[in-house]
């Protein structure tokens, strides 16, 4: 086990993709650490770099303080769990299992015992003698799973590790992979592209985007105070809904501006910014909207849109309704069991305390929601 | 009896005559090699052998066709082995390091299209200067600069469908080069290895320009034996056929797995683009 | 540091040492792999290659105890000039020109009758394989026998229905169609399974769509089958005009170039030359006037068929 620090790392493919950009972070020992971001955003790259199976084209890896930047995967002692075709198919799981071992030519005996215990840690010590073309995807990524940890390496690097299982699945061994490493207390890393996945299993995690680490944070930290509009849109189980607002004004304590023509409120925290510019992006999360039919009254100290109801999804406890307002879409979730017709016209309340707002040109945030006022900037950075 | 079963049944009818036609070459010299030599020369013909016999096999193996096996093992199984040995590393470079239909695969499978005669002047200049003509050795080397293009073509082939992470994995397992290949990499190719082997071995087999200019009395494969027989006016035709029964009817049962293969080979070559 | 989106400080690709060592280091281990197989197939390429081309400028014969001198361009004008070159090049035609149409035909419709039935047509397939399977040398034989005009059953079989049947691979004029018809016996079935794997590449919905729209049989295998077909004749028909320069074995077995030179093609008339009189001056030119005309002719192909199917794809888009 280790901690591992990344110092101003690059990579390049060729003259032509920088595909890493300049990345210094520091992952703690024992540590759950998670690489989000979307396809091409660079996480991968980052974690194949950790692992030893990409060559850093410029900057430096550290291992507990130690560069490791020139070693192989072996010398630096890490594992790995890919996404598919992690098993050696013309191999048994205690085969696969074993290999590692094998190869640093341990006793059969002791590979019988280290095999043994880790598989019933991961409670396949029933499928021992199958081959993975006899496991389910599941059991399969399990053995995987058992083949990394079983020489206790100084790293775990999980790439995407449950992506191609089914939804139960995902949620099953989610839970598991986390208590796992919390029990054993391996650094480990994973990269993935759901934000539930990163949110639920990780300590911190980084969220990348074209090679750039946008924030690093707790999931709490980025899901409530993300640093930018891309991170807010991201990392979520619902994307936060954006709109931009022109013509910004001030009259009598209050702040308001045009959007798609219509006449809105601004959240008064962020003003003082945003007055200069003239313009904002504001955001809510859909949790946040307050839908408004047709005689209700809308809540006090809201930000307020009219729009039409272009379809209502029932997800059980809430209802999912996207509003069509103008050329915009904003969706919301309704807690309420109410009945939505298409096409209904409703009112888009957001309360004021519950509005992000972000610069137009870099999309930094200005003011997170929920914080009355902006954050002082030292807050921005991360741990 | 519906319409489309009375279809079926009809193609079927049609495949089963033009088969009957097209292998009846064959079969004929089926039926020959168990005709003794009095009756191969009768007009009209017998259709079944009147008096059958496996004289024409003990003969055949005797008067050149023992021989005949035992070089064409020795030529089309050691060529076939270094063909393989030479081949699978060059193969893995290809697949993993240049671009699938690069300059470097076309260069290397255009050597396989290459007409035999065209090299085989060169060859036997330059095996009569290195003391090469009429050697296993000189027919060796032949066969392994005919076959390895296809082996080294076909292997990277099939290794480009092996998922890099199988690789990957042997690294961070801690893998050395000599371990990723014979514990991962072997394994996983086995099928293309079987494949490629198999073809070489057949082409070798088969060959008879080379042979037969290359080589004198000390040996002799099957196809140069039995055109040798050939030469008479008269051949013994039962001998003939005995020996090619005994020498390339196995080669046949290979025919249901080369259909599977080729349709599959073709399926992906082209359906991929 | 700021977690948000940093100004660039690196926007051009490196040079540094560790990209060049890693850089070394990959094509060392390249190289290392491909080394034995390459050396070895330069090797065999070239040195083999100088003494056809030495050769080819000399006049080298084997027979005849005479000082080799060099001859220049002697050896190709002299062949040129003659008769039998342009006769053997004509053969060689023949077996690339009306040869392998008639086996993209032959092969057509056979894989479109196999591909017809629904059962047994792995088993079809694989017993219409065998011709290609066996040695050329096996087939050659098999045809020797079986077209003998005395003893050979087919002529048997047709004078017992009344017929004068010619002599075939011994008689003049049905010599040469007698080996295109063996050669396309032989490869016919190759033919057929490319555009067997070409047919199971259609999906089955494409017909199930063309029975909806009303397309009756000729219109489905002309609008339909056929053009999805092509990309599998076109390489067919590449890789059986490349193979028909090799044509030999049957011709040594079946007529030895005769009668006269008239089944002479070009790689028998090498052979004959070369081992049958050891003029290895004129052989050597007359291999490489082959390999330059293979070079030729593949490259033309190629290039039209790559023109052919960049203009495809740039129209159907």
């Amino acid at each position: 086990m280790a901690s591992i620090e990344l110092q101003n790392v690059n990579k390049w493919y060729g003259n032509a993709i920088h595909a890493v950009r300049d990345i210094s972070f520091k992952i703690e020992d024992g540590e759950f650490f998670g690489l989000l971001g979307p396809s091409g955003s660079g996480k991968t790259s980052v974690l194949r770099m950790l692992a030893g199976l990409e060559s850093v084209t410029e900057g430096d890896i550290l291992f507990d303080g130690v560069s490791v930047t020139d070693q192989t995967p072996q010398q630096r002692n890490i594992a790995m769990v890919f996404e598919q075709n992690a098993l050696y198919p013309h191999m048994t799981a205690r085969q696969n299992i074993g290999y590692p071992l094998k190869i640093r030519g341990k006793s059969k005996d002791e590979m019988d015992k280290m095999v043994g215990d880790v598989a019933r840690m991961l409670h396949i010590d029933h499928l021992i003698d199958r081959r993975a073309s006899q496991m389910s995807g599941g059991q399969q990524q399990r053995v995987a799973i058992a083949r990394a940890l079983v020489r206790r390496p100084n790293l775990l690097c999980l790439d995407e590790p449950i992506a191609h299982l089914d939804t139960l699945l995902r949620a099953r061994l989610r839970g598991e992979l986390k208590r796992l490493q919390r029990s054993l207390g391996t650094t480990s890393v994973i990269v993935t592209h759901d934000p539930i996945e990163a949110m639920t299993m990780t300590d911190r995690l980084a969220v990348m985007r074209d090679g750039v680490l946008q924030q690093i944070g707790s999931p709490d930290d980025i899901h409530n105070r993300p640093v930018n509009a891309f991170v807010s849109q991201f990392f979520g189980l619902h994307s936060m809904n954006l709109f931009r607002v022109d013509n910004l004004k001030e009259s009598a304590g209050a702040f308001s501006g045009q959007l798609n023509g219509t006449h809105v409120d601004v959240p008064r925290s962020a003003t003082g910014y945003a007055n200069g510019l003239g313009q904002l992006l504001v955001g809510c999360r859909p949790h946040a909207v307050i839908l408004v039919k047709e005689g209700e009254t809308p809540p006090p100290d809201t930000f307020r849109l009219t729009g039409r109801v272009y379809v209502a999804e029932p997800l059980g406890e809430v209802t999912l309704v996207t509003i069509q307002v103008g050329d915009l879409t904003v969706q919301a979730l309704d807690p309420r069991k109410r009945d939505y017709a298409i096409d209904e016209e409703v009112i888009v309340t957001v309360p004021q305390s519950a509005l992000y707002a972000f610069d137009t040109g870099t999309e930094a945030t200005i003011a997170f929601g929920s914080a009355d006022e902006p954050l002082p900037t030292a807050d921005l950075k991360a741990g | 009896m519906s319409r489309s079963v009375f279809h079926e049944a009809l193609r079927h009818l049609a495949l089963l005559l033009i088969l009957f036609a097209v292998l009846s070459p064959l079969l004929w010299l089926l039926l020959t090699a168990f005709k003794p030599y009095g009756e191969l020369f009768n007009n009209p013909p017998t259709i079944l052998p009147e008096a059958a016999t496996l004289v024409n096999f003990t003969e055949g193996w005797e008067i050149g066709g023992g021989k005949g096996i035992m070089d064409s093992l020795i030529v089309s199984s050691i060529s076939t082995l270094i063909c393989l040995i030479l081949g699978f590393p060059a193969a893995y470079a290809l697949a993993r390091r240049f671009p699938p239909h690069g300059q470097l695969s076309f260069t290397i499978l255009s050597l396989r299209m290459m007409p035999p005669i065209v090299p085989v002047i060169g060859f036997y200049l330059l095996f009569q200067e290195l003391a090469l003509f009429d050697t296993y050795t000189g027919l060796i080397i032949v066969y392994t600069f005919m076959n390895l293009p296809l082996v080294i073509w076909l292997l990277a082939e099939f290794m480009r469908q092996i998922p890099k992470s199988y690789e990957e994995a042997a690294r961070v397992d801690g893998a050395t080069w000599f371990q990723l290949f014979r514990d991962v990499l072997l394994p996983l190719s086995l099928p293309g290895v079987l494949t490629a082997g198999i073809l070489a071995m057949i082409f070798a087999w088969n060959e008879f320009l080379f042979a037969l200019v290359l080589t004198g009395d000390a040996v002799i494969t099957l196809p140069k034996a039995l055109a040798s027989f050939f030469l008479f006016q008269q051949p013994n035709w039962g001998q003939l056929g005995a020996i090619g029964i005994v020498a390339f009817g196995p080669l046949l049962l290979l025919s249901y797995y080369m259909q599977r293969l080729l349709i599959r080979s073709f399926s992906i070559e082209l359906g991929g683009r | 540091m700021t977690d948000i989106a940093p100004t660039l400080t690196i926007s051009r690709p490196p040079a540094g040492e560790r990209a060049k060592r890693e850089k070394a280091a990959e094509r060392r281990s390249t190289m290392i792999l491909l080394a034995p197989a390459l050396v070895f197939l330069t090797l065999m390429s070239i040195w083999p290659f100088a003494y056809l081309l030495y050769a080819s400028f000399t006049s080298y014969q084997l027979a005849i105890p005479i000082p080799i001198e060099w001859v220049g361009l002697d050896n190709f004008t002299k062949l040129m000039g003659g008769a039998r070159f342009w006769s053997s090049l004509g053969i060689t035609a023949i077996f690339a020109l009306v040869a392998v149409p008639l086996q993209i035909l032959a092969g057509l419709g056979l894989a479109m009758l196999i591909n017809s039935i629904s059962r047994g047509r792995e088993i079809y397939a694989s017993l219409f394989l065998i011709p290609m399977m066996l040695a050329p040398i096996i087939v050659g034989f098999s045809w020797n026998l079986f077209l003998n005009p005395i003893y050979g059953p087919l002529n048997a079989l047709l004078r017992s229905l009344g017929f004068q049947p010619p002599a075939w691979a011994q008689s003049p004029e049905w010599a040469l169609p007698t080996l295109v018809a063996v050669d396309v016996w032989q490869w016919t079935p190759l033919v057929m399974i490319i555009l067997l794997a070409g047919l199971r590449s259609i999906p089955p919905r494409v017909f199930e769509a063309a029975k909806v729209d009303g397309s009756n049989r000729v219109q489905t295998f002309f609008n339909i089958i056929l053009p999805m077909l092509a990309p599998y004749m076109v390489v067919a028909f590449v890789l059986r005009f490349i193979d028909s320069f090799k044509v030999f074995d049957i011709i040594y077995i079946l007529t030895r170039g005769g009668p006269g030179t008239s089944t002479q093609n070009l790689a028998y008339y090498t052979y004959d030359v070369g081992f049958s009189r050891f003029q290895f001056g004129s052989a050597g030119a007359l291999s490489i006037i082959q390999l330059v005309l293979l070079v030729v002719g593949t490259t033309v192909i190629l290039s039209a068929v790559r023109r052919r199917s960049a203009a495809g794809e740039g129209g159907s888009r």
